[in-house]
Protein backbone atom coordinates (compact mmCIF):
# COMPACT_ATOMS: atom_id res chain seq x y z
CA UNK A 1 0.00 0.00 0.00
CA UNK A 2 1.60 3.24 -0.47
CA UNK A 3 2.16 5.47 2.28
CA UNK A 4 2.26 8.50 0.56
CA UNK A 5 0.56 9.74 -2.47
CA UNK A 6 0.02 13.43 -2.36
CA UNK A 7 0.82 16.08 -0.40
CA UNK A 8 1.60 15.52 3.23
CA UNK A 9 1.57 17.91 5.88
CA UNK A 10 5.32 18.16 5.92
CA UNK A 11 5.33 19.96 2.41
CA UNK A 12 3.51 23.00 3.80
CA UNK A 13 1.24 22.46 0.76
CA UNK A 14 -1.62 21.01 2.80
CA UNK A 15 -4.49 22.14 4.88
CA UNK A 16 -4.73 21.76 8.77
CA UNK A 17 -7.66 20.20 10.11
CA UNK A 18 -8.77 23.73 10.92
CA UNK A 19 -7.70 25.85 8.29
CA UNK A 20 -9.54 23.09 6.41
CA UNK A 21 -12.84 23.53 8.52
CA UNK A 22 -12.79 27.30 8.22
CA UNK A 23 -12.69 27.70 4.69
CA UNK A 24 -14.89 30.13 2.92
CA UNK A 25 -16.87 28.02 1.32
CA UNK A 26 -19.16 28.70 -1.66
CA UNK A 27 -22.49 28.91 -2.47
CA UNK A 28 -24.19 26.39 -4.62
CA UNK A 29 -25.76 28.32 -7.50
CA UNK A 30 -28.84 25.75 -8.90
CA UNK A 31 -28.56 27.78 -12.18
CA UNK A 32 -24.96 27.20 -13.27
CA UNK A 33 -25.58 23.62 -11.93
CA UNK A 34 -28.15 23.30 -14.45
CA UNK A 35 -26.28 24.81 -17.37
CA UNK A 36 -23.42 21.98 -16.60
CA UNK A 37 -26.21 19.03 -16.57
CA UNK A 38 -25.94 18.27 -20.24
CA UNK A 39 -22.29 18.43 -20.54
CA UNK A 40 -21.27 16.21 -17.74
CA UNK A 41 -23.96 13.74 -18.98
CA UNK A 42 -22.11 13.88 -22.16
CA UNK A 43 -18.68 12.71 -20.39
CA UNK A 44 -20.33 10.19 -18.34
CA UNK A 45 -21.84 9.13 -22.28
CA UNK A 46 -18.35 8.69 -23.67
CA UNK A 47 -16.56 6.95 -20.69
CA UNK A 48 -19.05 4.14 -21.93
CA UNK A 49 -18.06 4.31 -25.37
CA UNK A 50 -14.28 4.08 -24.34
CA UNK A 51 -14.71 0.58 -23.19
CA UNK A 52 -15.18 -0.38 -26.50
CA UNK A 53 -11.67 -1.79 -28.50
CA UNK A 54 -10.70 -0.86 -32.18
CA UNK A 55 -9.63 -4.05 -34.52
CA UNK A 56 -7.02 -1.64 -35.64
CA UNK A 57 -5.46 -3.16 -31.92
CA UNK A 58 -6.78 -6.60 -31.69
CA UNK A 59 -5.26 -7.08 -35.78
CA UNK A 60 -1.54 -5.76 -34.05
CA UNK A 61 0.97 -8.51 -33.13
CA UNK A 62 3.26 -7.25 -29.74
CA UNK A 63 6.87 -8.31 -31.02
CA UNK A 64 8.92 -5.42 -30.47
CA UNK A 65 12.75 -6.76 -30.21
CA UNK A 66 15.76 -4.30 -30.61
CA UNK A 67 17.48 -5.05 -33.46
CA UNK A 68 20.56 -6.53 -32.36
CA UNK A 69 22.69 -5.21 -35.91
CA UNK A 70 21.60 -1.61 -34.98
CA UNK A 71 22.73 -1.76 -31.52
CA UNK B 1 35.49 -22.49 -12.11
CA UNK B 2 34.97 -19.35 -11.16
CA UNK B 3 35.52 -18.34 -7.54
CA UNK B 4 32.33 -18.78 -5.02
CA UNK B 5 32.19 -15.46 -3.70
CA UNK B 6 33.66 -12.32 -5.67
CA UNK B 7 33.61 -8.42 -5.13
CA UNK B 8 30.73 -6.58 -7.22
CA UNK B 9 33.09 -5.59 -10.20
CA UNK B 10 32.10 -4.64 -13.52
CA UNK B 11 34.91 -7.42 -15.38
CA UNK B 12 33.28 -10.22 -12.53
CA UNK B 13 29.53 -9.20 -12.98
CA UNK B 14 30.50 -9.95 -17.07
CA UNK B 15 32.63 -13.15 -16.32
CA UNK B 16 29.62 -14.68 -14.03
CA UNK B 17 27.19 -13.86 -17.14
CA UNK B 18 29.25 -15.78 -20.09
CA UNK B 19 29.32 -18.96 -21.30
CA UNK B 20 30.39 -21.53 -23.77
CA UNK B 21 28.07 -19.48 -26.23
CA UNK B 22 28.90 -15.94 -25.16
CA UNK B 23 32.05 -14.82 -24.78
CA UNK B 24 32.96 -12.02 -21.74
CA UNK B 25 33.42 -9.54 -24.70
CA UNK B 26 29.94 -10.27 -25.98
CA UNK B 27 28.33 -10.17 -22.63
CA UNK B 28 29.71 -6.24 -22.55
CA UNK B 29 28.05 -5.68 -25.35
CA UNK B 30 24.76 -7.26 -24.58
CA UNK B 31 22.36 -4.04 -23.26
CA UNK B 32 20.65 -6.20 -20.49
CA UNK B 33 24.00 -7.17 -18.73
CA UNK B 34 24.35 -3.51 -19.24
CA UNK B 35 21.70 -2.38 -17.82
CA UNK B 36 21.63 -5.08 -14.92
CA UNK B 37 25.14 -3.83 -14.14
CA UNK B 38 24.25 -0.19 -13.96
CA UNK B 39 21.00 -0.69 -12.34
CA UNK B 40 23.38 -3.35 -9.05
CA UNK B 41 25.27 -0.15 -9.17
CA UNK B 42 23.17 2.18 -7.82
CA UNK B 43 21.69 -0.77 -5.35
CA UNK B 44 25.34 -0.47 -3.94
CA UNK B 45 25.97 -3.98 -4.73
CA UNK B 46 29.34 -4.76 -3.24
CA UNK B 47 29.35 -8.66 -3.94
CA UNK B 48 28.30 -11.52 -5.80
CA UNK B 49 27.52 -15.21 -5.27
CA UNK B 50 28.20 -17.65 -7.93
CA UNK B 51 25.79 -20.58 -7.76
CA UNK B 52 26.61 -23.01 -10.22
CA UNK B 53 25.17 -25.47 -11.26
CA UNK B 54 21.44 -24.58 -10.58
CA UNK B 55 18.59 -25.75 -12.13
CA UNK B 56 15.76 -23.49 -12.85
CA UNK B 57 12.22 -24.33 -13.05
CA UNK B 58 11.44 -22.14 -15.73
CA UNK B 59 14.05 -23.13 -18.51
CA UNK B 60 14.18 -26.94 -17.69
CA UNK B 61 10.48 -26.60 -18.82
CA UNK B 62 11.34 -24.83 -22.10
CA UNK B 63 14.29 -26.86 -22.34
CA UNK B 64 12.14 -29.70 -22.57
CA UNK B 65 10.26 -28.12 -25.15
CA UNK B 66 12.38 -26.75 -27.40
CA UNK B 67 16.33 -26.99 -26.14
CA UNK B 68 16.64 -30.39 -25.96
CA UNK B 69 15.70 -31.45 -29.39
CA UNK B 70 17.72 -29.62 -31.05
CA UNK B 71 21.13 -30.61 -33.40
CA UNK B 72 23.47 -28.49 -31.03
CA UNK B 73 23.89 -29.87 -27.03
CA UNK B 74 22.62 -26.65 -25.23
CA UNK B 75 22.85 -27.48 -21.33
CA UNK B 76 19.92 -28.03 -19.48
CA UNK B 77 21.49 -26.23 -16.28
CA UNK B 78 22.19 -22.75 -15.50
CA UNK B 79 23.83 -20.53 -13.14
CA UNK B 80 22.59 -17.99 -10.46
CA UNK B 81 24.16 -14.99 -9.20
CA UNK B 82 23.31 -13.52 -6.15
CA UNK B 83 24.25 -9.99 -4.96
CA UNK B 84 24.41 -8.65 -1.78
CA UNK B 85 24.92 -4.73 -0.52
CA UNK B 86 27.76 -5.43 1.84
CA UNK B 87 31.74 -6.63 0.76
CA UNK B 88 31.75 -10.06 2.30
CA UNK B 89 34.52 -12.50 1.75
CA UNK B 90 34.75 -15.90 1.07
CA UNK B 91 35.81 -16.98 4.54
CA UNK B 92 32.83 -14.91 5.75
CA UNK B 93 30.52 -16.54 3.50
CA UNK B 94 31.78 -20.05 4.23
CA UNK B 95 31.08 -19.22 8.03
CA UNK B 96 27.40 -18.30 7.70
CA UNK B 97 27.26 -21.19 5.45
CA UNK B 98 27.89 -24.28 8.19
CA UNK B 99 26.22 -21.43 10.91
CA UNK B 100 22.40 -22.30 12.30
CA UNK B 101 21.37 -18.85 12.36
CA UNK B 102 19.36 -16.71 14.62
CA UNK B 103 16.52 -14.94 13.95
CA UNK B 104 18.24 -11.43 14.22
CA UNK B 105 21.05 -12.46 11.83
CA UNK B 106 18.79 -14.01 9.29
CA UNK B 107 17.15 -10.46 9.25
CA UNK B 108 20.06 -8.79 8.93
CA UNK B 109 21.89 -10.78 6.02
CA UNK B 110 18.15 -10.70 4.26
CA UNK B 111 18.45 -6.87 4.53
CA UNK B 112 21.48 -6.46 2.68
CA UNK B 113 20.86 -8.74 -0.13
CA UNK B 114 19.92 -7.27 -3.26
CA UNK B 115 18.23 -10.29 -5.41
CA UNK B 116 19.02 -13.08 -7.74
CA UNK B 117 19.97 -13.41 -11.85
CA UNK B 118 19.90 -16.67 -13.33
CA UNK B 119 21.98 -16.93 -16.12
CA UNK B 120 20.97 -19.54 -19.18
CA UNK B 121 23.51 -21.24 -21.11
CA UNK B 122 21.72 -20.09 -24.34
CA UNK B 123 23.36 -18.06 -27.38
CA UNK B 124 21.66 -14.58 -26.93
CA UNK B 125 19.01 -14.52 -24.71
CA UNK B 126 21.52 -15.16 -21.49
CA UNK B 127 19.00 -13.79 -18.97
CA UNK B 128 16.64 -15.64 -16.96
CA UNK B 129 14.63 -16.07 -14.09
CA UNK B 130 16.02 -12.74 -12.34
CA UNK B 131 14.61 -11.48 -9.20
CA UNK B 132 16.65 -7.94 -7.88
CA UNK B 133 15.30 -5.29 -5.20
CA UNK B 134 13.34 -2.51 -6.51
CA UNK B 135 14.90 1.29 -6.13
CA UNK B 136 14.35 3.17 -2.37
CA UNK B 137 10.76 5.09 -1.86
CA UNK B 138 12.26 7.96 -2.40
CA UNK B 139 10.33 9.52 0.62
CA UNK B 140 7.27 7.92 -1.09
CA UNK B 141 7.41 9.17 -4.20
CA UNK B 142 8.13 5.90 -5.73
CA UNK B 143 6.03 2.69 -5.44
CA UNK B 144 6.43 -0.31 -6.26
CA UNK B 145 3.41 -2.56 -5.84
CA UNK B 146 3.79 -4.66 -8.14
CA UNK B 147 6.47 -6.69 -6.26
CA UNK B 148 6.12 -9.96 -4.35
CA UNK B 149 7.88 -12.33 -1.49
CA UNK B 150 10.59 -14.47 -2.92
CA UNK B 151 11.85 -17.25 -0.78
CA UNK B 152 15.32 -18.03 -1.77
CA UNK B 153 18.13 -20.94 -0.44
CA UNK B 154 21.70 -20.04 -1.10
CA UNK B 155 23.52 -23.26 -0.34
CA UNK B 156 21.26 -23.83 2.81
CA UNK B 157 20.46 -20.23 3.60
CA UNK B 158 17.51 -19.00 3.95
CA UNK B 159 17.23 -15.52 2.21
CA UNK B 160 14.36 -13.86 0.89
CA UNK B 161 13.51 -10.46 -1.49
CA UNK B 162 11.18 -8.40 -2.59
CA UNK B 163 10.64 -7.97 -5.89
CA UNK B 164 9.21 -9.02 -9.05
CA UNK B 165 10.32 -12.17 -11.64
CA UNK B 166 11.73 -10.86 -14.69
CA UNK B 167 12.96 -12.65 -17.74
CA UNK B 168 14.96 -11.97 -21.34
CA UNK B 169 13.03 -13.24 -24.08
CA UNK B 170 14.47 -15.76 -26.09
CA UNK B 171 12.01 -15.41 -29.40
CA UNK B 172 11.65 -19.22 -29.53
CA UNK B 173 9.42 -19.69 -26.30
CA UNK B 174 8.94 -16.38 -25.52
CA UNK B 175 8.55 -12.78 -27.55
CA UNK B 176 7.87 -9.45 -25.18
CA UNK B 177 4.10 -10.38 -24.49
CA UNK B 178 4.63 -13.76 -23.18
CA UNK B 179 7.17 -12.70 -21.34
CA UNK B 180 5.17 -9.84 -20.09
CA UNK B 181 2.61 -12.44 -18.82
CA UNK B 182 4.78 -14.50 -17.15
CA UNK B 183 5.94 -11.54 -15.30
CA UNK B 184 2.12 -10.43 -14.46
CA UNK B 185 1.08 -14.47 -13.39
CA UNK B 186 4.09 -14.22 -10.60
CA UNK B 187 2.11 -11.08 -9.19
CA UNK B 188 -1.70 -12.60 -9.69
CA UNK B 189 -0.21 -15.76 -7.87
CA UNK B 190 0.98 -13.88 -4.95
CA UNK B 191 -2.62 -11.99 -4.82
CA UNK B 192 -4.92 -14.76 -5.92
CA UNK B 193 -3.49 -18.11 -5.63
CA UNK B 194 -3.96 -18.75 -9.41
CA UNK B 195 -1.00 -20.62 -10.95
CA UNK B 196 2.47 -19.25 -12.82
CA UNK B 197 2.73 -21.50 -16.04
CA UNK B 198 6.06 -21.40 -17.53
CA UNK B 199 6.90 -18.91 -20.68
CA UNK B 200 6.51 -22.44 -23.10
CA UNK B 201 2.79 -23.22 -21.71
CA UNK B 202 1.65 -19.35 -21.46
CA UNK B 203 2.92 -19.44 -25.50
CA UNK B 204 0.75 -22.43 -25.66
CA UNK B 205 -2.33 -21.70 -24.09
CA UNK B 206 -2.29 -18.12 -25.52
CA UNK B 207 -2.25 -19.73 -29.82
CA UNK B 208 -4.59 -22.52 -29.09
CA UNK B 209 -6.96 -20.71 -31.69
CA UNK B 210 -6.64 -18.27 -34.06
CA UNK B 211 -2.68 -17.89 -34.83
CA UNK B 212 -1.84 -17.81 -38.06
CA UNK B 213 1.35 -19.82 -38.75
CA UNK B 214 3.70 -22.03 -35.98
CA UNK B 215 3.32 -20.84 -32.30
CA UNK B 216 7.11 -21.31 -32.18
CA UNK B 217 9.50 -20.02 -32.79
CA UNK B 218 7.37 -16.99 -31.21
CA UNK B 219 7.57 -13.93 -32.70
CA UNK B 220 4.40 -12.27 -30.83
CA UNK B 221 0.99 -12.52 -29.96
CA UNK B 222 -2.11 -10.06 -30.68
CA UNK B 223 -3.86 -8.75 -27.12
CA UNK B 224 -7.12 -11.19 -27.93
CA UNK B 225 -4.44 -14.03 -27.85
CA UNK B 226 -3.02 -12.42 -24.55
CA UNK B 227 -5.92 -12.24 -23.29
CA UNK B 228 -6.60 -16.10 -24.00
CA UNK B 229 -3.46 -16.43 -22.12
CA UNK B 230 -5.01 -14.36 -19.03
CA UNK B 231 -8.13 -16.79 -19.01
CA UNK B 232 -6.36 -20.06 -18.84
CA UNK B 233 -4.70 -19.32 -15.59
CA UNK B 234 -8.32 -18.39 -14.14
CA UNK B 235 -8.03 -14.65 -14.46
CA UNK B 236 -9.98 -12.02 -16.46
CA UNK B 237 -8.59 -9.41 -19.20
CA UNK B 238 -9.59 -5.54 -18.60
CA UNK B 239 -8.40 -4.27 -22.16
CA UNK B 240 -8.35 -0.18 -23.00
CA UNK B 241 -7.59 0.91 -26.21
CA UNK B 242 -6.40 3.92 -26.99
CA UNK B 243 -5.57 3.78 -30.81
CA UNK B 244 -8.58 5.83 -31.29
CA UNK B 245 -8.91 9.37 -33.20
CA UNK B 246 -8.42 12.22 -30.93
CA UNK B 247 -12.38 12.74 -30.47
CA UNK B 248 -13.22 9.26 -29.78
CA UNK B 249 -10.59 9.51 -26.76
CA UNK B 250 -12.36 9.41 -23.25
CA UNK B 251 -10.29 7.63 -20.78
CA UNK B 252 -7.46 9.12 -18.58
CA UNK B 253 -4.56 6.35 -19.06
CA UNK B 254 -2.18 7.47 -16.53
CA UNK B 255 -5.23 7.41 -13.71
CA UNK B 256 -6.62 3.97 -14.81
CA UNK B 257 -2.90 2.49 -15.02
CA UNK B 258 -2.47 3.94 -11.71
CA UNK B 259 -6.19 2.62 -10.46
CA UNK B 260 -4.81 -1.06 -10.78
CA UNK B 261 -1.51 -0.85 -9.76
CA UNK B 262 -2.11 0.49 -6.46
CA UNK B 263 -3.64 -2.74 -5.43
CA UNK B 264 -0.82 -4.85 -6.86
CA UNK B 265 -2.30 -5.36 -10.15
CA UNK B 266 0.16 -5.83 -12.64
CA UNK B 267 -0.72 -3.75 -16.23
CA UNK B 268 0.45 -4.64 -19.33
CA UNK B 269 1.50 -1.29 -21.11
CA UNK B 270 1.19 -1.84 -25.00
CA UNK B 271 3.70 0.39 -26.72
CA UNK B 272 3.80 2.01 -29.76
CA UNK B 273 7.53 1.86 -30.79
CA UNK B 274 7.92 4.80 -33.54
CA UNK B 275 8.78 3.07 -37.22
CA UNK B 276 8.59 -0.33 -35.25
CA UNK B 277 6.15 -2.85 -33.70
CA UNK B 278 3.92 -2.89 -30.78
CA UNK B 279 6.00 -3.72 -27.37
CA UNK B 280 4.81 -5.33 -24.39
CA UNK B 281 5.83 -3.83 -21.25
CA UNK B 282 4.34 -5.30 -17.23
CA UNK B 283 4.45 -1.88 -15.25
CA UNK B 284 5.52 -3.08 -10.97
CA UNK B 285 4.80 0.52 -9.93
CA UNK B 286 5.04 4.22 -10.68
CA UNK B 287 6.35 7.96 -9.17
CA UNK B 288 3.68 10.01 -8.16
CA UNK B 289 5.34 13.52 -6.60
CA UNK B 290 3.80 16.15 -4.93
CA UNK B 291 2.75 18.65 -8.30
CA UNK B 292 0.94 18.36 -11.65
CA UNK B 293 3.28 17.40 -14.23
CA UNK B 294 0.99 17.41 -17.16
CA UNK B 295 -2.40 19.35 -17.39
CA UNK B 296 -4.17 16.78 -19.00
CA UNK B 297 -4.27 13.37 -19.90
CA UNK B 298 -6.13 12.98 -22.98
CA UNK B 299 -6.35 15.81 -25.59
CA UNK B 300 -9.07 18.01 -26.14
CA UNK B 301 -11.64 18.99 -23.65
CA UNK B 302 -12.54 16.06 -22.09
CA UNK B 303 -14.74 17.15 -19.07
CA UNK B 304 -12.75 14.39 -17.26
CA UNK B 305 -12.69 14.82 -13.05
CA UNK B 306 -9.24 15.88 -11.86
CA UNK B 307 -7.25 12.82 -11.26
CA UNK B 308 -4.32 11.56 -9.81
CA UNK B 309 -2.70 10.32 -12.83
CA UNK B 310 -1.62 14.29 -13.65
CA UNK B 311 0.89 14.10 -11.13
CA UNK B 312 2.00 10.28 -11.82
CA UNK B 313 5.57 11.37 -13.56
CA UNK B 314 7.37 7.66 -14.06
CA UNK B 315 6.04 4.25 -14.38
CA UNK B 316 8.29 1.34 -13.62
CA UNK B 317 8.21 -1.98 -15.85
CA UNK B 318 9.84 -5.19 -16.64
CA UNK B 319 10.66 -4.27 -19.99
CA UNK B 320 12.24 -7.50 -21.78
CA UNK B 321 14.23 -5.24 -24.20
CA UNK B 322 15.68 -3.32 -20.97
CA UNK B 323 15.67 -4.91 -17.99
CA UNK B 324 13.76 -5.14 -14.59
CA UNK B 325 11.68 -1.99 -13.22
CA UNK B 326 12.80 0.17 -16.31
CA UNK B 327 11.59 3.90 -16.29
CA UNK B 328 9.30 5.21 -18.68
CA UNK B 329 9.08 8.77 -17.87
CA UNK B 330 5.92 10.72 -18.65
CA UNK B 331 6.59 13.30 -20.93
CA UNK B 332 4.22 16.56 -21.99
CA UNK B 333 3.81 15.90 -25.72
CA UNK B 334 1.67 17.22 -28.04
CA UNK B 335 2.62 15.29 -31.23
CA UNK B 336 1.26 11.92 -29.11
CA UNK B 337 -0.57 10.17 -31.53
CA UNK B 338 -3.21 9.26 -29.37
CA UNK B 339 -3.15 10.66 -25.40
CA UNK B 340 -1.72 14.10 -23.98
CA UNK B 341 2.07 12.91 -23.08
CA UNK B 342 4.16 10.37 -24.48
CA UNK B 343 6.50 7.95 -22.75
CA UNK B 344 10.12 8.26 -22.89
CA UNK B 345 11.42 4.56 -22.56
CA UNK B 346 14.80 3.44 -21.01
CA UNK B 347 15.35 1.52 -24.46
CA UNK B 348 18.99 1.98 -26.18
CA UNK B 349 18.95 4.85 -27.82
CA UNK B 350 21.22 7.79 -29.56
CA UNK B 351 18.98 10.68 -27.82
CA UNK B 352 18.77 8.77 -24.75
CA UNK B 353 15.62 6.59 -25.17
CA UNK B 354 13.09 6.67 -27.63
CA UNK B 355 9.66 8.53 -27.11
CA UNK B 356 7.23 6.06 -27.19
CA UNK B 357 3.22 6.40 -27.82
CA UNK B 358 0.89 4.30 -25.03
CA UNK B 359 -1.38 1.80 -27.72
CA UNK B 360 -3.41 -0.08 -24.88
CA UNK B 361 -3.26 -1.52 -21.73
CA UNK B 362 -3.90 -4.86 -20.95
CA UNK B 363 -4.60 -6.22 -17.09
CA UNK B 364 -5.22 -9.22 -15.56
CA UNK B 365 -7.97 -9.38 -12.85
CA UNK B 366 -9.52 -11.59 -10.33
CA UNK B 367 -13.29 -12.56 -11.76
CA UNK B 368 -15.21 -11.10 -9.02
CA UNK B 369 -13.56 -7.61 -9.51
CA UNK B 370 -16.72 -6.98 -12.22
CA UNK B 371 -16.49 -2.99 -12.07
CA UNK B 372 -13.74 -0.98 -14.20
CA UNK B 373 -12.19 1.91 -13.37
CA UNK B 374 -14.12 3.90 -16.74
CA UNK B 375 -17.55 2.32 -14.62
CA UNK B 376 -16.48 3.72 -11.19
CA UNK B 377 -15.30 7.50 -12.96
CA UNK B 378 -19.01 7.53 -14.76
CA UNK B 379 -20.41 7.42 -11.40
CA UNK B 380 -18.12 10.23 -9.96
CA UNK B 381 -18.60 12.64 -12.28
CA UNK B 382 -21.75 14.04 -11.85
CA UNK B 383 -20.80 14.01 -7.92
CA UNK B 384 -17.90 16.02 -8.38
CA UNK B 385 -19.60 18.69 -10.64
CA UNK B 386 -21.99 19.08 -7.44
CA UNK B 387 -19.68 18.71 -4.55
CA UNK B 388 -16.68 21.04 -6.36
CA UNK B 389 -19.78 24.10 -6.57
CA UNK B 390 -19.44 24.65 -2.82
CA UNK B 391 -15.55 24.84 -2.80
CA UNK B 392 -13.80 27.83 -2.54
CA UNK B 393 -12.62 29.01 -5.71
CA UNK B 394 -8.63 28.02 -4.45
CA UNK B 395 -9.21 24.56 -4.00
CA UNK B 396 -7.14 22.51 -5.96
CA UNK B 397 -9.88 19.34 -6.25
CA UNK B 398 -8.03 16.36 -6.93
CA UNK B 399 -9.99 12.14 -6.84
CA UNK B 400 -7.26 9.68 -5.61
CA UNK B 401 -9.86 6.82 -7.89
CA UNK B 402 -8.69 3.55 -7.18
CA UNK B 403 -9.41 -0.35 -6.45
CA UNK B 404 -8.44 -1.71 -3.00
CA UNK B 405 -9.08 -4.96 -0.80
CA UNK B 406 -11.04 -4.15 1.54
CA UNK B 407 -8.93 -5.70 4.22
CA UNK B 408 -6.39 -3.17 3.18
CA UNK B 409 -9.11 -0.31 3.45
CA UNK B 410 -9.43 -1.45 6.67
CA UNK B 411 -5.84 -1.32 7.68
CA UNK B 412 -5.30 2.34 5.99
CA UNK B 413 -8.76 3.34 8.11
CA UNK B 414 -7.14 2.61 11.29
CA UNK B 415 -4.16 5.40 10.42
CA UNK B 416 -6.68 7.55 9.06
CA UNK B 417 -6.06 11.12 11.18
CA UNK B 418 -9.19 12.42 9.53
CA UNK B 419 -11.75 10.14 11.06
CA UNK B 420 -12.93 9.55 14.79
CA UNK B 421 -12.68 6.85 16.41
CA UNK B 422 -16.79 6.16 16.14
CA UNK B 423 -16.60 6.70 12.62
CA UNK B 424 -13.68 3.98 12.71
CA UNK B 425 -15.47 1.76 15.04
CA UNK B 426 -18.48 1.58 12.72
CA UNK B 427 -16.92 1.41 9.35
CA UNK B 428 -14.91 -1.85 10.76
CA UNK B 429 -17.07 -3.65 12.39
CA UNK B 430 -19.37 -3.59 9.58
CA UNK B 431 -19.31 -6.49 6.67
CA UNK B 432 -17.65 -5.23 3.19
CA UNK B 433 -17.47 -6.45 -0.15
CA UNK B 434 -14.04 -8.03 -0.89
CA UNK B 435 -13.06 -5.41 -3.46
CA UNK B 436 -13.71 -1.79 -2.89
CA UNK B 437 -13.23 1.36 -5.85
CA UNK B 438 -12.54 3.92 -3.49
CA UNK B 439 -12.59 7.54 -4.69
CA UNK B 440 -11.05 10.06 -2.49
CA UNK B 441 -11.43 13.86 -3.06
CA UNK B 442 -8.65 15.81 -2.01
CA UNK B 443 -8.47 19.41 -2.00
CA UNK B 444 -5.29 20.98 -1.73
CA UNK B 445 -3.76 17.61 -0.46
CA UNK B 446 -6.43 16.99 1.90
CA UNK B 447 -9.21 14.38 2.24
CA UNK B 448 -12.57 15.84 2.04
CA UNK B 449 -14.60 12.43 1.62
CA UNK B 450 -14.77 9.62 0.03
CA UNK B 451 -16.70 7.40 -2.14
CA UNK B 452 -16.66 3.68 -1.59
CA UNK B 453 -18.36 1.45 -4.55
CA UNK B 454 -18.64 -2.13 -4.65
CA UNK B 455 -16.43 -3.37 -7.26
CA UNK B 456 -18.10 -6.63 -6.72
CA UNK B 457 -21.29 -5.29 -8.08
CA UNK B 458 -23.06 -4.72 -10.84
CA UNK B 459 -22.50 -1.88 -13.64
CA UNK B 460 -25.11 0.25 -14.70
CA UNK B 461 -27.10 0.09 -11.48
CA UNK B 462 -25.78 2.56 -8.52
CA UNK B 463 -22.57 1.15 -7.40
CA UNK B 464 -21.63 3.47 -4.72
CA UNK B 465 -22.30 1.93 -1.88
CA UNK B 466 -21.11 4.56 0.95
CA UNK B 467 -19.43 8.56 1.17
CA UNK B 468 -17.53 9.00 4.49
CA UNK B 469 -17.22 12.68 5.26
CA UNK B 470 -13.81 13.64 6.49
CA UNK B 471 -14.43 17.14 6.91
CA UNK B 472 -16.91 18.06 9.34
CA UNK B 473 -17.62 21.74 7.34
CA UNK B 474 -17.32 19.89 4.13
CA UNK B 475 -20.43 17.84 4.84
CA UNK B 476 -22.40 20.74 6.49
CA UNK B 477 -22.01 22.67 3.32
CA UNK B 478 -23.85 19.50 1.81
CA UNK B 479 -26.40 19.56 4.59
CA UNK B 480 -27.26 23.14 3.87
CA UNK B 481 -27.75 22.29 0.14
CA UNK B 482 -29.82 19.45 0.55
CA UNK B 483 -32.17 21.39 2.82
CA UNK B 484 -33.07 24.11 0.58
CA UNK B 485 -35.66 23.04 -2.12
CA UNK B 486 -34.20 24.51 -5.19
CA UNK B 487 -30.57 23.57 -4.59
CA UNK B 488 -31.95 20.17 -3.75
CA UNK B 489 -34.00 20.06 -7.08
CA UNK B 490 -30.46 20.84 -8.80
CA UNK B 491 -28.34 18.44 -7.32
CA UNK B 492 -31.04 15.82 -8.15
CA UNK B 493 -30.90 16.68 -11.99
CA UNK B 494 -27.73 16.49 -12.08
CA UNK B 495 -27.19 13.07 -10.22
CA UNK B 496 -30.09 12.08 -12.49
CA UNK B 497 -31.10 9.16 -9.81
CA UNK B 498 -33.31 9.11 -6.76
CA UNK B 499 -31.17 6.16 -5.29
CA UNK B 500 -27.97 7.94 -5.57
CA UNK B 501 -29.56 11.36 -4.31
CA UNK B 502 -30.95 9.05 -0.95
CA UNK B 503 -27.37 7.27 -1.04
CA UNK B 504 -25.86 11.03 -0.74
CA UNK B 505 -28.58 12.00 1.80
CA UNK B 506 -28.19 8.92 4.03
CA UNK B 507 -24.18 9.39 4.44
CA UNK B 508 -24.67 12.76 5.77
CA UNK B 509 -27.15 11.58 8.17
CA UNK B 510 -24.73 8.79 9.49
CA UNK B 511 -21.62 10.56 9.14
CA UNK B 512 -20.63 10.44 12.77
CA UNK B 513 -20.81 6.42 12.15
CA UNK B 514 -20.78 5.72 8.10
CA UNK B 515 -20.48 2.07 8.85
CA UNK B 516 -24.58 2.33 9.49
CA UNK B 517 -24.88 3.27 5.65
CA UNK B 518 -23.55 -0.52 4.86
CA UNK B 519 -24.99 -2.32 8.18
CA UNK B 520 -28.88 -0.75 6.84
CA UNK B 521 -28.62 -2.71 3.59
CA UNK B 522 -26.83 -5.68 3.34
CA UNK B 523 -28.56 -7.34 0.81
CA UNK B 524 -27.13 -4.57 -1.87
CA UNK B 525 -23.39 -5.87 -0.42
CA UNK B 526 -21.18 -7.72 -2.71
Amino acid sequence: MPERLSADKEDGAVLTLDEANALEWRELDPEELDSLVESVWETVGKLREAQTVSKKTLASEIKFQVNRAAE
Amino acid sequence: MAELVQPFTEENFYSALENRFVSKVEVRRHRHARYLYGYLTDLEAKSLVVESPYTDGDFLDDYAAYYAKCYTDYPRRCSRIHFFRRAVSEEEFYGLLIKDLEENERIALCSEYLGFIVVRPLPQAIIGRTVLRTYSRDSGRRNYECVRRYPVNLFGLPLQINGLAFQEQDTVLAACATCALWSAFHKMADLFGTPIPTPAAITSQATQSGHLGRPTPQHGLRIEQMCDGIRAVGLEAEVLDFRKDIQEQHAPPLSLMYSYLRMGLPVILVADIPDHDLHAITLTGFSAGSVRVIEKEIPGDTGIIPLVGLRIDELYGHDDQTGPHARLKVVNDSGSKWCAFRLRSSLPSEAGGPLIDLAAVVIPVYSKIRLTFLDVLEEVTPLHTVLSRVLPESGEVEWDLHLILSNHYKKELKSDPSLSSEAKESLLLVHHPRFWWRAVMRVNGRAFCEVLCDATGIARSLSVNLIVWKLQAFATQLDKCLADPVKLKSIRGMLKSEHYLNRLRKSLEHRDQPGQCLSSCPDEQG
